[in-house]
């Protein structure tokens, strides 16, 4: 039996996440998955395991969680203190988690989200093809909180082959992006202002979306634009002018025109944005 | 066919001024591999890759090779039939706008034949298209924070029936207890896109 994986307690629930659902947008159905997928990818490549697995993925930290059997484990994502039975590691580190030690992780110092990966995976009921939890359509596994478990998977992995992998520290909130499709709804101004002014990241942020307030974004076009495909890192304005990047649980349709659209290199960055950060935005260099 | 063709990021692109989005998306998705994913909106179709830069001239050959019909073909096309209690809370209020007499409105929507132009805003929320003219009328001023499952609505041209509680700011004219949307289901949606709806008294 490969055992499994329990929460004690966690400030947030803690969300399930592969690669998500694809295809399925014509059905109405969100694509989901780890919002920073180069953190979760980068875990699960720690510990041997293939990308795209199943993780789980922590926000804002504050966790504390225990195996049932020794495994080996690795944290990647936001700048964050972990210990595994009263000993300090580092994220981005790969580490033994005996049976029934306590790993903790405080609250991030800068960023938003971390994935644990365990060496074999975890095991959970996948909906529509994946595990991945999506919060606006309640779709996928039910999200994790103290006494909840998830079952380790066991598959086969290949020995990890780095102990600790650096992570360049690139500054969060700085994204590119392509203009449009909708920029001709906007004002000079508005366009402007997009480009040039800060923007900050409000409370309301979730894996829907990154809500900003910031200078108001002036339509020159009225009346309704008929419901069209939203595309991830899609900044959606709404009649209040505010700003939102879609995240990986954003509607599959919109009627709010989209100004410009965050590159998909850049959607990764938007998890780790936490209330109060500063945004810009920057066209891509082609 | 020449439809404008609008970058939406750097992975997809949006075509615009689309008179049969489901039909297009069908035909596109012929000359894609799975990796690019074909999303229709209500005037649009949204082409996008899953795995990197897409490029235009890839789009426009494919648009270009895409009869679109002049209107939705109906031959062989499921029709699914939808039970209504028309019971809905804003029933009275629509009756008032458009001037009719509730069971008007009621032999309106039954009367009529509805495609599923497109599903959006939620799993399984079919957008229909067919709704009488006398039935056209405008969202709601003040949405609903919640509507509940199986709500069967209006506004603007299209009806659609909420699938699980959600806001709303459609007018509610009555409730469907049918399933429409189910994940252990292939597939999981009850509307499929380009397929025929009817409703009934229940």
């Amino acid at each position: 039996m490969p055992g499994s994986l329990r929460v004690v307690r966690s400030m947030a629930p803690l969300l399930v996440q592969d690669r998500g659902r694809h295809g399925l947008a014509p059905l109405g159905v969100p694509g989901s998955g780890a919002f920073d997928t180069t953190a979760a990818d980068l875990a699960q490549r720690l510990v041997g395991n293939a990308v795209g697995q199943a993780c789980l993925e922590i926000t804002m930290g504050s966790a504390v969680l225990r195996t049932d059997r020794t495994v080996t484990a690795a944290v990647a994502g936001a700048d964050v203190a972990i210990t595994v039975g009263g000993v300090a590691v580092a994220v981005h580190e790969v580490f033994s988690w005996p049976a029934e030690a306590d790993l903790v992780l405080g609250i991030p110092r800068r960023g938003v989200r971390n994935y644990l990966a365990v060496r074999g995976g975890l095991a959970a009921q996948p909906v529509l093809g994946s595990v991945s939890r999506d919060v606006l359509s309640d779709l996928g596994p039910a999200s994790l909180s103290a006494g909840d478990e998830v079952a380790l998977a066991g598959r086969p992995a290949a020995a990890p082959l780095l102990s600790h992998a650096p992570v360049a520290d690139r500054p969060a909130g700085l994204l590119r992006v392509v203009l449009g499709p909708r920029e001709d709804w906007f004002a000079a101004d508005a366009v402007a202002a997009l480009l040039e002014e800060a923007f900050t990241v409000t409370e309301a942020s979730n894996r829907v979306g990154v809500r900003l307030s910031g200078p108001h974004l002036r339509r020159v076009r009225d009346g309704e634009l008929a419901s069209e495909p939203l595309q991830r890192g899609a900044i959606q304005v709404p009649p209040s002018g505010q700003p939102i990047v879609m995240g990986p649980d954003h509607p599959t349709t919109g009627g709010y025109p989209v100004i410009a659209t965050v590159v998909a290199d850049d959607w990764p960055r938007c998890a780790q944005l936490r209330p109060g950060d500063e945004v810009r935005f920057a066209l891509r260099r082609p | 066919m020449s439809v404008p063709l609008l970058r939406y990021g750097d992975r997809a692109w949006l075509i615009d001024g689309v008179a049969d989005p489901v039909a297009l998306a069908d035909q596109l998705r012929r000359a894609f591999d799975p990796d690019t994913e074909i999303v229709p909106g209500a005037r649009t179709v949204l082409v996008r890759s899953r795995v990197g830069p897409l490029d235009r001239a890839s789009v426009a050959r494919a648009i270009a090779a895409a009869a679109e019909p002049s209107r939705p073909v109906e031959r062989s096309v499921p029709v699914v039939t939808l039970r209504v209690e028309y019971d809905g809370a804003d029933l009275a209020a629509v009756a008032e706008q458009t001037g009719l007499d509730p069971d008007a409105v009621v032999a309106l929507h039954v009367g009529a034949t509805y495609r599923v132009a497109f599903l959006g805003f939620a799993p399984g929320f079919g957008y229909l298209t067919g709704l009488p003219q006398q039935l056209q009328v405008p969202r709601r001023d003040v949405p609903r924070v919640s509507v509940p499952a199986g709500a069967v609505a209006i506004a603007d041209r299209y009806s659609a029936v909420y699938p699980r509680p959600s806001p709303g700011g459609w007018h509610l004219l009555g409730t469907c207890r049918e399933w429409l949307f189910d994940a252990a289901r292939r597939p999981p949606a009850r509307l499929m896109p380009g397929a025929l709806v009817r409703f009934e008294v229940a």
